[in-house]
């Protein structure tokens, strides 16, 4: 079976307690807590995975401990070529630990893997478990006022709707930014709100001159609270409607994943009609997100005549979108065992039509834009995401395949009706703005295709099938899908009463958040904007609240080459973005 | 830079008119759910499907009416509603000026449903016009005059009533007859 | 819990007659400050499309400006998150008196999905006076701009509280079964949801419905098979006409006894008039 052979190699190195299987491709082992960071290390560095989410549970009603599951998805290094897994071989292997209440101590895996940086410190956040040698412990998810010894998504710690007293609005608590040491340093402040980003997230950054040196952020302004309501108020019905509004652009992803996740853990095969409606409606997703992340890019750099064109075009992405499921954001459509919404042969129709729209016009833009030497001219070289720097951080979406790194969901893990689809991995080499721009707009074109080959291939079948709730209180299992901005995957565990007992969701832009501050090393504090926009981060996506650490041993490494790629300075902005 | 110059030529004036004229949205768009109080039989299956609870209905405070209220300001336009009601009594419109000045009360809609009364202990539990819709479907579902008699009993027996009967004759060894 | 009690001196600067006063002179041109207090970005996006030339909203004078300091109208998305509680007082206070603010969203307006979670406080109005309130999630552009022209005066609010209170005569809700058991339309009916989803799949059974009646006698299978595929043929959308087959099959076989023969080949090539 697959996963045999991982699971195989990690007895080699530590001692394998237990193994369990939760779909045909997820496994998952439970080590001693000792053995923690070197198996994650081996499976992560050795074997070849990267890290998809890290779960920490209170199972103190099951087995008297808190467990954390560290799930990586196993498809190979992928640094160089043939750096990579057999395709039939690809997995989930995860790795669990069990800890007991009276220490509520782990070894943090971050020195040996720094992708897990944000998921240890959200692990103390939320539950009280504490790192041993994380460098960073600032809370990470919650509010700057919350009270220090509250720690929410503890079973026993407090009912959903309670609310701890704020404090008075003109004595804000201040968070605690990381500075780099050192004199003739300006600091920053960029946000919450500001007009160049959409959603609220405060970066600091740390110049010398114009250039930046450093930069420390504090999102997670939008936690709210979900996976504890999910746990409370929700049942398996209603949970995909919470689920889409994680965030508001890729919502119709985290949906899919979720509701996935519920199914896969009941082990539920729904009707290959859904599967491929549901691709469809996620491909539309891809379409009018990234129009709308190259317009913004275009945008931030003063172009306002593409930026314009760009939107124009995606209101035909949103009147597809409103024709497929009946509102312009694709809301309101997937429940467990399928869809609540068919295509009739009317609506395939009308959408090739508006497809053909969008594929003629947006050609027509990006040729225009790729023609203008200063677009193109701002974009190269800023923002470089070092492919190590990538790789260590698991990054995700077109932020990796633009640092040359060919990962992406559909690929290596073809979910629902992806097995009869053909496409192509857009992947880009430069690290740079411009890369990611490319990948992007190298998806449109294959998104096109894959709703076409979909409406061809449309299956007949019913749209959706009466799920067995019979379900099996702890029965776990992950879904994941390539949302627009990466590898969305959320975690399911299976409660009592139509309820889930614990809902990880992790979105792609949590993945991709650590790695940012080195993208603004030695950048230009004019391109600050263009930077965050370049990883289309979705900030509401992200949902708690955090602060990236020091790494204290890779960053020594990283900075150096950083360096290298400094001070680009960008004579012809057309624009100045960061007004001082 | 100037090829953009083009485009825009080609494609001309691309913005709507709305709101100087009027806007329309695709067909079976989701927009603000319609209530037809003369259809709503009270039987809560909308509240109960509802994920953001915009819907709730409940008994007002003497218990004499069963009120049904729907807060379009925390709907989601999810069309659960639509999607479970029998009667449809509810139905997404395509309806999407909701705006309201000042007064947020604007945003509801309500209705008050009779209460029906348990026969037996005389309690509140439902709606009369919810008895009144399950005997008209079994009264169509190919029953017997006997037992379509026994129904009509059953369906005004509140379901506490329903369980201590069921537990008592259980006990007894008798076939379950509420008279 | 204690939340935020506005001042009295921007209490005093804010009264009804202030604010119309404020309305009478922007009415051409006022500025919108965005705040963003937690919401999901649905809303943001379709403010940000809203702003867009296809629609244009500086056709009335509308204008995003980069500081609550230079702005008339606030405009407030998202359930007030505990972390966006501080920096929305902040852009409250430093917006010029009189100021007018706008909830967008359900979540703005009243918490939405949100609304009990320990991590927000329920929408802007919980926090500051809300002027007006755009519902949906997220609003549709022209929502948006219908609730801006709204509150500027230059349209007419639509929306007021309905409540009923006597109840009429309550309709027949159900009809006459077609083959005297009404299981058989609760089945169709069920099943049709299941191939087609509730919107289509109601039309779907309406359809199958006037088909099994046209046929005349409904209990006689072969006239059922031909006129159920009769209306397979002049239906124009090969969809709703594979699903007549597919209910024939599966649901009407289940009431009346129907011989292999009787049933109708689902081949597409049979009927479809090509997509």
């Amino acid at each position: 079976m697959k996963c045999d052979k991982f699971i195989e190699a990690l007895s080699q190195k530590v001692k394998v307690l237990e193994v369990t299987r939760q779909y045909e491709d997820q496994v998952t082992a439970l080590v001693e807590l000792n053995d923690l960071p070197e198996a994650v290390r081996f499976l992560y560095y050795d074997v070849g995975g990267y890290l998809s989410t890290m779960v920490a549970n209170d199972e103190r009603e099951i087995n008297k401990h808190y467990a954390l599951y560290y799930a990586l998805s196993i498809e190979g290094g992928k640094m160089f070529e043939g750096d990579e897994i057999e395709q039939d071989e690809k997995c989930f292997v995860t790795v669990k630990v069990l800890i007991s209440p009276d220490s509520l101590t782990f070894p943090s895996v971050t020195p040996v893997v720094p992708a897990c940086v944000w998921y240890e410190r959200e692990a103390y956040d939320m539950f009280g478990l504490v790192a041993e040698g994380l460098p960073d412990k600032r809370r990470l998810a919650l509010s700057d006022d919350w009270p220090e010894d509250l720690f929410p998504l503890r079973k026993d710690a407090m009912d959903y709707r309670h609310r701890p007293d704020m404090v008075d609005h003109d004595k804000e608590p201040e968070y605690n930014f990381l500075k780099p040491e050192g004199s003739g340093m300006v600091e920053l402040p960029l946000g919450p709100l500001h007009i160049t980003s959409d959603e609220p997230g405060h970066f600091r950054l740390f110049c010398d001159g114009d250039t930046i040196i450093d930069a420390d952020y504090r999102l997670f302004y939008q936690h709210r609270g979900m996976e504890k309501l999910a746990e409370n108020r929700m049942n398996y019905d209603q949970m995909g409607y919470l689920a889409e509004r994680v965030c508001g652009i890729c919502g119709y992803a985290h949906a899919i994943a979720c509701i996935e996740s519920a199914e896969k853990s009941v082990n539920l095969e729904i009707p290959a009609r859904a599967q491929a409606i549901r691709i469809v409606c996620l491909e539309i997703e891809r379409l009018h997100s990234h129009l709308l992340n190259i317009g913004l890019a275009c945008e931030v750099t003063g172009n306002y005549n593409a930026f314009m064109h760009l939107f124009r075009i995606r209101e035909y992405s949103m009147k597809l979108a409103e024709l497929v499921t009946g509102g312009r954001k694709t809301y309101g459509n997937v429940v467990m065992g399928g869809l609540r919404r068919d295509m009739t042969g009317k609506e395939i129709k009308k959408s090739l039509e508006i497809l053909q729209i969008i594929e003629v016009q947006v050609n027509e833009v990006w040729d225009a834009i790729m023609d203008d030497k200063r677009q193109v001219k701002r974009w190269t070289g800023v923002g470089i995401l070092d492919k190590q720097v990538a790789r260590d951080f698991s990054a995700v979406g077109p932020n990796v395949r633009g640092s040359g790194i060919k990962r992406d969901t559909r690929y290596d893990h073809p979910y629902d009706f992806f097995k009869h689809i053909e496409f192509e991995v857009a992947v880009a080499h430069g690290c740079d703005v411009l890369s990611r721009e490319m990948v992007r707009y190298m998806e449109l074109k294959s998104s096109i295709s894959i709703i076409r080959q979909c409406f061809e291939l449309m299956p007949q079948t019913a749209i959706i099938i009466e799920p067995e709730l019979n379900v099996k209180p702890e029965n776990f299992a992950l879904a994941y899908d390539e949302a627009p901005r990466g590898e969305n995957v959320h975690w399911v565990m299976q409660g009592n009463a139509q309820k889930i007992y614990r809902w990880r969701c992790r979105a792609a832009t949590y993945n991709n958040w650590p790695s940012l501050r080195f993208q603004f090393r030695g950048n230009n504090i004019a391109d600050a904007a263009l930077i965050v926009c370049s990883l289309d981060p979705c900030f509401s996506c992200t949902e708690r609240v955090t602060v990236v650490d020091v790494n204290s041993k890779k960053s020594k490494i990283l900075t150096n080459k950083d360096l290298k790629s400094f001070s680009r300075t960008q004579k012809d902005s057309p624009l100045k973005d960061i007004r001082c | 830079m100037l090829k953009l110059l083009d485009i825009s030529k080609k494609y001309g004036d691309a913005t709507h008119k709305y709101p100087f004229e009027p806007y329309v949205v695709a067909d079976n768009f989701r927009g603000k759910p319609a209530y037809k109080f003369d259809l709503c039989i009270g039987c809560a299956a909308c509240g109960i499907a509802c994920p953001s609870n915009a819907i709730t209905v409940q008994f007002n405070e003497d218990q004499s009416k069963l009120v049904w209220e729907f807060d379009c300001g925390r709907c989601i336009f999810c069309g659960r509603c639509d999607e479970v009601c029998p009667t449809a009594a509810i139905t997404l419109s395509n309806e999407f000026e909701l705006a309201v000045k000042f007064d947020k009360n604007a945003l509801i809609q309500r209705g008050e449903l009779e209460t029906q009364y348990c026969s037996k202990c005389n309690k509140p539990f439902s709606a009369k016009r919810l008895v009144h819709y399950g005997y008209e479907c079994l009264s169509k579902a190919n029953l017997g005059e006997k037992r379509l008699k026994e129904a009509e009993n059953y369906l005004t027996v509140c379901p506490t009533c329903k369980k201590t009967a069921t537990a008592t004759s259980f006990t007894r060894g008798e076939e379950m007859v509420i008279e | 819990m204690k939340t935020y009690e506005v001042p009295q001196e921007i209490q005093d600067a804010n009264t009804l007659e202030d604010k119309l006063e404020l309305l009478k002179h922007i009415g051409r041109s006022f500025s919108v400050y965005r705040v963003d207090c937690g919401s999901c970005n649905g809303c943001e996006i379709e403010i940000f499309a809203a702003i867009t030339p296809m629609w244009d909203p500086e056709r009335f004078g509308f204008k995003l400006v980069a500081n609550p300091r230079h702005a008339d109208i606030l405009l407030c998305t998202g359930p007030v998150t505990r972390q966006m509680y501080y920096p929305l007082l902040r852009a409250y206070e430093a917006t010029p008196d009189p100021k007018i603010v706008v909830a967008l969203g359900a979540c703005g307006v009243s918490g939405g999905i949100f609304y009990d979670a320990y991590s927000v406080l329920s929408g802007i109005d919980k926090i500051i006076p809300v002027d007006a309130y755009i519902p949906g999630c997220p609003p549709h552009p022209a929502s948006i701009i219908y609730g801006l022209t709204t509150a500027l005066g230059v349209m007419e609010q639509r929306l007021e509280k309905v409540s009923f209170e006597e109840e009429g005569e309550l309709p027949s809700l159900v009809k006459d079964s077609v083959i005297g058991n009404i299981l058989f339309e609760r089945d169709l009916l069920v099943e049709a949801k299941k191939l087609m989803s509730y919107i289509f799949g109601r039309k779907l059974f309406d359809k199958y419905l006037a088909a099994l009646v046209k046929s005349g006698d409904i209990k006689n299978t072969k006239a059922t098979k031909e006129s159920v595929t009769e209306a397979m043929k002049i239906e124009d959308d090969p969809r709703y006409a594979e699903c007549m087959g597919i209910l024939h099959n599966k649901i009407y076989a289940q009431y009346v006894p129907c011989e292999e023969e009787d049933k109708i080949s689902l081949h597409r090539v049979e009927w479809s008039k090509g997509l």
